[in-house]
């Protein structure tokens, strides 16, 4: 006797729900595996895919810039020429007044060590975490815990992860990340707190008078500026208020970074996990 | 013919939602799975799992949130195609 033989069906599993999503699901867990097991072999695989979506980030962009009104553009140019101008010599005026109080006080100034160079591979929004891929890793003697400044000597973030080829920063914007340090000019302390999306918030007494635009340190050689208040977000049934705070960099476009081992005072009031994966 | 045109169109949306991880803001990453997943339901999950993979580590957040997220995005596809598949609308 013949026996009929019916094909079970699923309506989860159907064939046509599987063929493309389980393509990709199977592309996923590999990346992963290989990321797990081999971890430098990993990023040396993904780097030049972030530097492919470097370029072309860098292209679009000049792309778009070339249909702005050309006149506008050469007013804004000569303005931030005028701006950069200023700056130089007013950073010239103040190493020498720096120098003058060195000679004045009887010591001399330490010679900063030199930081190590490395260049950005993959930095937010295509990296959702408020995090940083660097191309330099252990070869380049980057070890966990090393500061990462930005152009100007800014400090963006803490070296959370580190391969033989390559590292991974994460940025004080970064959620779960906390640091002290302080708002305005009269150094009113204060604990930052990461809120992703490249920004971070803090909360200061009212009565503190902490108003938009006031600049944010941090402890490193001195006090770092990290950011500016940008807003201040007021409860009347609060005796606090809530700083929204600009990082002083745009992490959406940092090509290079510097790292440098973390002073004792900053590591002291740094807050954050350890890491558990490569 | 259509039939090719479909799976065509799927094989797009899911390439394209692969490589958008690397290439294109993850909000960006974001609408462009949500839109996929009535046609392809595991492709939440996988693109979650590979943006993990990509960027997470355990200091900007206590969970791999882009898995778990493309997990119930997942979830919830399947169940409204189960649902569709089940009613008289096709």
């Amino acid at each position: 006797m013949k026996k009929t033989f019916l094909s079970r069906r699923n309506a989860l599993l159907a064939p046509e729900n599987l063929s493309w999503g389980a393509f990709a699901l199977t592309f996923a867990v590999f990346a992963l595996f290989v990321r797990l097991v081999v971890p430098n072999l990993f990023w040396s695989a993904v780097a030049p895919a972030f530097r492919g979506a470097d370029a072309l980030a860098a292209g679009s962009s000049a792309f778009f810039s070339s249909f702005g009104n050309a006149a506008d553009l050469s007013a804004k140019n000569e303005e931030l020429l005028n701006q950069n101008a200023a700056l130089a010599n007013e950073n010239q005026a103040l190493v020498q007044k720096t120098a003058s109080l060195f000679v004045l006080l009887g010591s001399s100034p330490k010679t900063d060590t030199p930081g190590i160079i490395a260049g950005v591979v993959a930095r937010p929004p295509a990296s959702p975490y408020d995090t940083f891929v660097l191309a330099s890793g252990s070869d380049a003697d980057i070890v966990v815990g090393m500061e990462v400044f930005g152009a100007g000597g800014v400090p963006l973030g803490i070296v959370s992860a580190v391969l033989t080829g390559f590292s991974r920063v994460t940025l004080f914007s970064s959620p779960s990340m906390r640091v002290d340090g302080w708002v305005g000019s009269t150094r009113v302390p204060l604990t930052i707190r990461g809120s992703g999306g490249g920004t971070m918030s803090a909360s200061v007494a009212r009565s503190a008078g902490v108003k938009a635009g006031d600049a944010v340190f941090v402890p490193g050689p001195g006090a770092l500026p990290v950011g500016s208040v940008v807003r201040v977000d007021s409860d009347p049934s609060s005796p606090s208020v809530t700083l929204q705070i600009q990082p002083a960099v745009n992490l959406f476009s940092v090509a290079w970074v510097e790292l440098r081992a973390a002073g004792p005072s900053f590591a002291a009031g740094l807050s954050w996990a350890t890491s558990t994966m490569p | 013919m259509g039939d090719l045109d479909h799976a065509m169109m799927r094989g797009i949306l899911t390439l394209t939602s692969l490589v958008s991880v690397v290439l294109f803001p993850w909000p960006l990453t974001t609408v462009l799975v949500l839109a996929s997943a009535s046609v392809e339901p595991l492709l939440p999950f996988s693109v979650g799992l590979l943006a993990d993979t990509l960027y997470y580590v355990p200091h900007a957040a206590a969970f791999p949130l882009f898995t778990l997220c493309g997990a119930a995005a997942t979830v919830l596809a399947f169940f409204v195609r189960s649902r569709l598949g089940a009613g008289p609308i096709r």
